[in-house]
């Protein structure tokens, strides 16, 4: 339970996010409350500093295509193998269609795991955070049943179906190393040569 | 001049005061410094309705979040479906919460947990057919005692004092009834394990609470056979049971002739799994039932099968029907009665009308005289298609509302599919090719690898307005209606394994494995061990090109209709376009109107001026982060005036509350990777 936040109401978010003088005017702020005992100046720089970071990160979450290093991967760069979806579709079978669905397609109770409503829900997060959400909470009626490797062989299964093309390399069962591929659902634009 | 002067000022001062006398009982009646929201859908009849306006089209954008609590730790896990709409009394919250179903009060004004109650049910919950938080709790009082009364998913109904959280001891059973108890059945096959079981909110109406059923969803029934779901009323001081309705029924009573073979026997299901509504003035309890079972396949319950998808109007005191209207004969769409019956006093053609509307997953609102039974429009019985399946029984007519029109679609035709260009139009026309299209009440097929793998229907079992319900001013007559206007379910139907079910049909596609398809956390293992998987067909028949959904926009809409009239006031698109259309590299530079969203699941609150609902998608705009929005609109026009962030999907309908002057909404997000979470918005304090 949290007190009185701010409800990020959509125009003010990008104003506050893109007007520079206000950066001064929340680092004056700061400096009221703090200057006690540092100087000012310092402490002037550490606001603007906070509030860039803030920035770039809410800008970055804003724009995940935009944003991240060129050579950072996405779903779209063939981050797991067809030999790994086919060993993810008997146990996806087994333990994920009763509730989401031989076609994945979800049920009354259960989301979809392709489609849009799918690629919405995971459109801007990482493979990381789907894993993580798979590893911990499913399925649902025995939480953490199935090894990591299983899990990594479902989720790649789940790519295949929603047509995330297969590459060389099977999708690791590390957290860590999921958290640095993105879930985009919109196929990137062939890159051009010369351009950023 | 001077002495004029005075006059006209004395003038102006009293026609003033004679103004706010005269608005005084008007706003006293609108703006009382403390507005309750005492019953799931606000009040018994289902409005989803309060006249506040201190949040309005001019200040809807400045909600503040005024507190928040997450409902992780409401039981041993999270919980990423939550679907509960709280109750305010007095100032204290009441809600359902969490991955226990378990039940908290919180100060209505800072959110401060006061209580919490949590049944452990061991394996009789892990058992349970409807798991997780559910939707809701009921509250009582006679002016002295307070109480709180909800079901657990095991299904036991648990009376608590309100005050304190505790067990009252003088009800049932030290607190609790065993709704698997005394209820003219022997639940199979046995308590723990028996089929039965309910996620929404009971009702409490003069001192009686009334608890219908759920049971697991119905497309791959195990059986033929199953528990029936009869609705039953309790003494809420007593929790001694009043009545019984029995929605089969039983051998000599109305509409057992109407399951031929004596199907009445062993079908079960045909609960009432979604909100009830009361008339207390008119001691009259309105009963949305849901499909016998078998979804899909209604072989083994030949005949009309009442109560299966009618509307039942019963006694308060007694349970004992006064009339019924079967929206569906021999249901085989899964279109179930999905929502509260809405209580409507309108005014058709000068003469007052006590009505009650349901709406409906076909998108059809169907309106009857709330005590004769008699509908207020003709609804007319027309041929339909009669199918072909082995072993099946065809209603030749089923029952068509001539006023209203339909608010959402309810068939699919070629026409509908999606065109934002001609090559999308002519791959969702080689998807379709392979199903079996028609109009509403098209019945589903045999699935064959060839063609046609079944019906694709639309208004079924996801379409239309589903459990959240709709919303009705009783001032305008003006209900507002939410609906999924592109959910397509495609229904085939293939013969059942021995192993998986006695049904001679399931539901299925040709060529792959039969799922048992399965409720929220239902355990995999319980009764029949599942049958070796061997790896299914690998072809996949999605319904969805590129993932842009089949079918054209809207894909999810409001809408107002006149009930005076019966006719549609104004229709809107209810969602952000999804980021996988904005962003879709075709339709660069495209300015493509707004699209709404494919979500089944989306309540409305309103308001004296606004409707109000959130996103049940999620999206990340130039305008806001990575989230959904809660949107209001202008009652009378439908115009949008107003968005505020949400951090994840609506997935509770919101409410409503005034607490020392001061309005609040409340709504429950989750989904995705976002756990649980109730969000109270208000207004920062300089707008008051």
């Amino acid at each position: 339970m949290t007190k009185r936040e701010s409800a990020l109401s959509a125009p003010l978010f990008v104003v506050a996010q893109l007007t520079a003088p206000l950066f001064g005017n929340l680092s004056r702020v700061l400096t009221r409350h703090t200057s006690a005992y540092r100087p000012r100046s310092t402490l002037r720089l550490a606001g603007l500093l906070a509030i860039t970071a803030i920035f770039t990160a809410a800008y970055a979450n804003a724009n995940p295509q935009d944003a991240a290093p060129s050579d950072s991967r996405s779903v779209w760069d063939g981050v797991y193998t067809e030999e790994q979806a086919k060993r993810g579709e008997p146990v996806y079978h087994k333990e994920c269609a009763p509730c989401h669905g031989d076609s994945l397609a979800g049920g009354e109770s259960a989301p979809p795991l392709s489609g849009g409503a799918f690629l919405a829900n995971w459109n801007g997060l990482t493979l990381g955070d789907l894993f993580d959400r798979i590893r911990k909470t499913m399925p649902q009626n025995a939480p953490g049943k199935l090894t990591r490797q299983q899990n990594a062989d479902v989720l790649a299964y789940t790519l295949s179906v929603n047509k995330f093309p297969a590459g060389k390399n099977e999708l690791s069962r590390q957290t860590e190393f999921l958290k640095e591929i993105r879930f985009n659902s919109n196929k990137p634009e062939p890159k051009k040569l010369g351009t950023k | 001049m001077c002495w004029r002067k005075r006059t006209s000022i004395w003038s102006f001062l009293a026609s003033l005061a004679v103004a706010f006398i005269s608005a005084a009982p008007v706003a006293a009646q609108y703006q009382p410094k403390n507005t309750e929201w005492p019953s799931y859908d606000a009040d018994l009849a289902g409005t989803r309705y309060r006249p506040l306006d201190q949040i309005n089209a001019s200040n809807f954008k400045d909600l503040e979040i005024a507190w928040r609590i997450k409902t992780d730790s409401f039981g041993n896990r999270p919980e990423y479906k939550l679907e509960g709409t709280p109750l305010m009394v007095n100032g204290v919250l009441y809600a359902t919460a969490g991955s226990r179903r378990a039940a908290i009060a919180l100060d209505a004004a800072t959110g401060e947990l006061l209580w919490i109650h949590g049944e452990h049910e061991g394996a009789r919950g892990a058992n349970a057919p409807r798991q997780l938080s559910g939707r809701g709790l009921a509250y009582w009082s006679d002016g002295k005692e307070e109480r709180i009364l909800y079901v657990t998913p095991g299904y036991r109904l648990i009376c608590l004092n309100a005050k304190t959280g505790t067990l009252i001891p003088t009800f049932g059973n030290n607190g609790t009834v065993d709704l698997k108890l005394d209820d003219d059945q022997t639940i199979f096959p046995d308590l723990t394990t028996g089929e039965i079981g309910i996620q929404s909110a009971p009702v409490v109406a003069k001192d009686t609470v009334i608890v219908g059923a759920a049971f697991r969803e119905g497309m791959t029934p195990r059986s033929m056979k199953n528990n029936k779901g009869y609705v039953r009323g309790f003494d809420v001081r007593t929790g001694k049971r009043l009545w019984i309705f029995h929605t089969i029924p039983k051998q000599g009573e109305f509409g057992y002739d109407t399951w031929l073979n004596g199907s009445a026997e062993y079908t079960g299901n045909t609960g009432v799994w979604t909100q009830i509504t009361v008339d207390e003035q008119l001691g009259l309890v309105y009963l949305p039932v849901e499909s016998p079972t078998g979804d899909y396949y209604g072989g083994h319950r030949q005949g009309n099968d009442l109560f299966g998808e009618s509307l039942v109007c019963v006694d308060l005191k007694t349970g004992q029907r006064k009339w019924h209207f079967q929206l569906v004969h021999h249901p085989l769409w899964d279109m179930d009665i999905s929502s509260a019956p809405i209580l409507a006093d309108i005014v058709v053609d000068g003469k007052p009308i006590k009505a009650v509307a349901q709406p409906s997953k076909q998108g059809f609102l169907y309106v009857f005289d709330r005590v004769s039974g008699k509908p207020v429009w003709p609804i007319e019985e027309r041929k339909v298609e009669v199918g072909s399946v082995p072993g099946e029984w065809y209603s030749p007519t089923q029952p068509f509302p001539t006023k209203p029109p339909s608010y959402s679609r309810n068939g699919v035709a070629e026409d509908e599919l999606i065109d934002f260009t001609p090559e999308l139009h002519e791959r969702a026309k080689e998807i379709v090719s392979r199903y079996h299209l028609g109009p509403v009440f098209t019945p589903p097929v045999a699935s064959k690898a060839d063609g046609p793998l079944g019906t694709l229907t639309l208004g079924t079992a996801s379409g239309g307005t589903n459990w959240p319900g709709g919303s009705y001013d009783p001032e305008t007559h003006i209900a507002y209606l939410f609906a999924c206007n592109s959910c397509v379910e495609p229904i085939g139907l293939v013969p059942a394994p021995k192993e998986v079910s006695d049904m001679r049909y399931v539901a299925g596609v040709a060529g792959q494995e039969v799922t048992v398809m399965k409720g929220p956390g239902e355990n995999a293992g319980a009764d029949s061990p599942m049958p070796p998987k061997k790896p299914a067909a690998s072809t996949y028949f999605r319904m969805n090109v590129d993932g842009l959904p089949l079918i054209k926009p809207p894909y999810g809409t409001i809408t107002a209709i006149d009930l005076n009239e019966g006719k549609i006031l104004w229709q809107i698109p209810h969602g952000e376009t999804p980021d996988i259309i904005r962003n879709y590299p075709a339709f660069k530079g495209r300015d493509i109107p707004r699209t709404g969203q494919q979500t089944y699941n989306i309540g409305t609150l309103i308001t004296k001026t606004l409707v109000i609902a959130g996103e049940g998608q999620v999206s990340t705009t130039a305008d806001h982060p990575r989230g959904a929005m809660l949107r209001a609109y202008d009652k009378q026009t439908g115009k949008e005036v107003g968005a505020v962030y949400m951090p994840a999907p609506q997935s509770g309908s919101p409410m409503t509350y005034m607490v020392n002057g001061k309005q609040y909404i409340v709504v429950a997000v989750s989904g995705g990777p976002y756990s649980g979470e109730y969000i109270a918005y208000s207004l920062p304090s300089e707008n008051e």
